[in-house]
């Protein structure tokens, strides 16, 4: 074989695998910016008791979380006793959204109790620490006082003007309000629970391995746990955990409930009719 | 190759290596649950079970004594159903106290005490609703002696509100537990709003099928329960399935505790039989079995009286007597003669014992120059006025006799001051040794009174 002979084979071999090798890296190239490494979000809630303003911050991250298409599954870490009906369902029904999108993994740290819980009913699988506290379904209320006589000063056009109903009805719409709450955990969890509805509505906590075992969460677990089945859910092999408050943060927003801060002192946040899913902690 | 085939082998391999770097890392697409939400027809209409009830009541005569004295926990208007169904049976109702008095200093106590002596004396049922402060020793005796004298006792409590009820239900044998009662399975809007339909036969259950409490407690022991919960029925307290009680019936059927004021109470007393046993309780209330001594002066007499003095010179003394009596809102008449037919009061000097003889004798009383009885030694009938009260088929006749016109006077004076129960020698007879030289000074005895 000539000098030329020999060039012409090494140049045959080389130059394909070559321009291979060049579309194989510029192919990684472009999924690296065009669509990028899949990413699960941890999003980390100190302690939130919730109430319109927590709702609002919450909602924020929820949505933020939504709309990030890199974001393939969340995680959020819940530590909640509740707060306010409305404030409990605005967060539950973004949380319902958010699934609908991408995987959504609860992992229990402290507590989920009262509207902690029916935020829980949001996700797609409930991961919890083995002592966090889970339950406490249902509501109260702070019952308004019958109107029962007329006023010199202020007349009213109708009977219930002032007062809206007669007490008895306040008390009709709190008993609605837990009939929903019991038939959204059935809804959400379906077949997996084992309670019978006037078990669940007895407003019992249970810790994390007791409530596992009744269907009230899927698993005992830790945070790696829940990150594991958040990527698993999103059908993810290879993926980058990312702290979604952090992220945030280098937006400029903070997130702010992420000390923990149980007890609370101050007195509960729920607009009116003033009724509460919210658990109060033994002192 | 040429220049278009490196171009594509190099574009065919970016694709395979853009597709494979995608499956390497998705390995496969989210599916989101399929998980709907309740609808509008989760919520089941919770129906007010108001039933029609129309009360028949039945005249009766007496008086029922509301405690307001023990800073009692509850508001007039939620006992509007029960005084107005006692009302509409002809009974008096008397309030005793102001609920926002403060009566438990060491000063006031005893002016309570005294208020509901005086109060139980005309009493035939006597109600104690939510006390915040304890029953003393003293009302804790007068009530005993109240019930033991046929009176009749209602005990209400409520689980939603303390009240020292049990230092005075004990006596009774009774304690209100501090608990809740609840039922999941059944309930009338809210789990604390249980339906009762276990009833045990008496007045008080008549006609009942289905009763609605709310927020009521348990009552131990629950063996003397005329109401019984169901198999779903628990405690908050006792951690433990029922029956419980929240209705019990005792001390020799005259002592009736319930521990629930709300089914009593606007717009819950309408609810299925609630009314019914409103009504039973009404009647329980006003069906008096009380017996009344001669302490209980003149609650006893039912009916006008007839003052009859035994001659003229008494005849001052007798119209005293009936201004007393009218005091006390008791109708009088003076007569010379005895109807048999009528209550009386015989107005006398023991040389007229004669003409009383036969209400004496039964009691074994002898009148003379000294006065016997089986009750006491011999008293001298000199300086001495005896009140004795006749009790026979309802009808009630009180004989005062005395040694002088002034000594009748003054035992008269006496009983409107009520000093008179100072000497007492039993439920019926009392002696007073009066000296002749005194002047009649009402309301003050001279000497003490012989035993």
């Amino acid at each position: 074989m000539s000098v030329h002979q020999d060039l012409r084979v090494k140049r045959s071999f080389w130059l394909p695998a070559g321009l291979i090798l060049i579309g194989l890296l510029l192919g990684y190239l472009a999924f690296t910016f065009l669509i990028g490494m899949p990413r699960v979000a941890v999003f980390r809630i100190g302690y939130v008791e919730l109430s319109g303003e927590s709702a609002t911050d919450i909602n924020k991250m929820l949505d933020y979380l939504r709309e990030d298409n890199s974001i393939r599954a969340v995680v959020i870490q819940l530590n909640s006793p509740g707060g306010g009906v409305n404030a409990s369902a605005d967060v539950f029904m973004n949380t319902i959204k958010l699934r609908e999108k991408k995987p959504v993994v609860f992992f229990v740290k402290g507590m989920a109790a009262s509207g902690g819980y029916m935020w829980l009913m949001g996700g797609n699988w409930v991961v919890a620490n083995q002592v966090s506290v889970i339950g406490n379904v249902g509501a109260y209320m702070s019952i308004p006082p019958n109107i029962t006589r007329p006023d010199d000063t202020v007349m009213p056009t109708g009977p219930f003007k002032l007062s809206g109903d007669p007490s008895r009805t306040y008390i009709t719409l709190l008993e609605e309000i837990k009939d929903i709450f019991v038939q959204t955990v059935y809804s959400q969890r379906g077949d997996r629970l084992k309670l019978r509805p006037e078990e669940l509505q007895e407003g019992r906590i249970y810790f994390g391995f007791e409530a596992a075992r009744l269907g009230l969460v899927d698993e005992v677990g830790i945070e790696p746990d829940a990150i594991e089945k958040a990527a698993s859910l999103a059908g993810l092999r290879f993926y980058k955990t990312i702290d979604a408050n952090a992220e945030l943060k280098k937006g400029g927003y903070t997130f702010p409930y992420t000390e923990y801060k149980p007890y609370s002192s101050e007195p509960p946040k729920a607009e009116f009719p003033y009724i509460h899913y919210r658990f109060w902690e033994p002192r | 190759m040429n220049y278009a085939g490196r171009v594509s082998l190099v574009v065919v391999f970016a694709l395979v290596s853009l597709l494979g770097s995608f499956f390497l890392f998705y390995g496969g697409k989210y599916q989101p649950p399929s998980l709907p939400l309740p609808g509008e027809d989760a919520v089941k209409p919770h129906e007010f079970p108001v039933q029609p009830f129309t009360d028949t009541p039945q005249k009766r005569t007496g008086t029922l004594v509301v405690d307001m004295t023990h800073f009692n926990n509850f508001s007039d208007q939620e006992f509007n159903v029960l005084l107005s169904r006692i009302s509409s049976r002809g009974f008096i109702i008397h309030l005793l106290g102001n609920v926002n008095e403060f009566m438990d200093s060491a000063q006031k106590k005893p002016q309570r005490e005294n208020d509901l002596e005086v109060a139980l004396r005309s009493a035939d049922s006597y109600v104690v609703a939510i006390p915040w402060y304890a029953f003393s020793i003293r009302e804790r005796e007068l009530v005993r002696n109240f019930v033991d004298r046929g009176g009749k006792l209602l005990l209400i409590a409520d689980a939603s509100r303390s009240s020292a009820m049990n230092t005075l239900a004990s006596d009774f044998g009774l304690i209100f537990e501090v608990d809740y009662l609840y039922n999941v399975v059944e309930h009338e809007t809210n789990f604390q709003n249980f339906f009762v339909r276990n009833f045990k036969p008496s007045r008080l259950t008549e006609g009942l099928k289905t009763v609605v409490f709310y927020q009521s407690s348990s009552l131990s022991p629950e063996s003397q329960g005329l109401i019984l919960t169901d198999e779903n029925t628990f405690s908050s307290a006792r951690e433990m399935r029922g029956p419980f009680t929240p209705m019990v019936l005792t001390g020799n059927g005259r002592v009736l505790a319930i521990t629930d004021l709300t089914f009593m109470t606007p717009p819950y007393n309408s609810v299925m039989d609630n009314d019914r046993l409103i009504s039973n309780i009404a009647d329980f209330l006003t069906t008096s079995e009380r017996t009344f001594g001669l302490a209980e002066f003149p609650y006893f007499f039912r009916q006008d009286v007839d003052v009859v003095a035994a001659n003229e010179r008494l005849m001052e003394g007798a119209q005293s007597l009936r201004g007393i009596l009218s005091g006390f809102g008791k109708d009088a008449e003076v007569k010379d003669e005895e109807s048999f037919l009528k209550e009386t009061v015989f107005v006398g000097l023991w040389q007229d014992a004669a003409r009383v003889e036969h209400y004496l004798s039964l009691a074994g009383i002898r009148a003379g120059a000294r006065i016997q009885t089986p009750f006491t030694s011999d008293i001298p009938a000199a300086g001495t006025a005896m009140l004795y009260l006749h009790q026979s088929q309802g009808r009630n006749v009180l004989v005062i006799l005395g040694d002088t016109k002034e000594m009748v006077e003054r035992a008269v004076a006496m009983l409107g001051t009520g000093d008179f129960r100072n000497g007492l020698v039993n439920d019926r007879l009392g002696f007073y040794r009066l000296e002749r030289a005194a002047p009649a000074t009402p309301g003050r005895t001279s000497a003490p009174p012989a035993r």
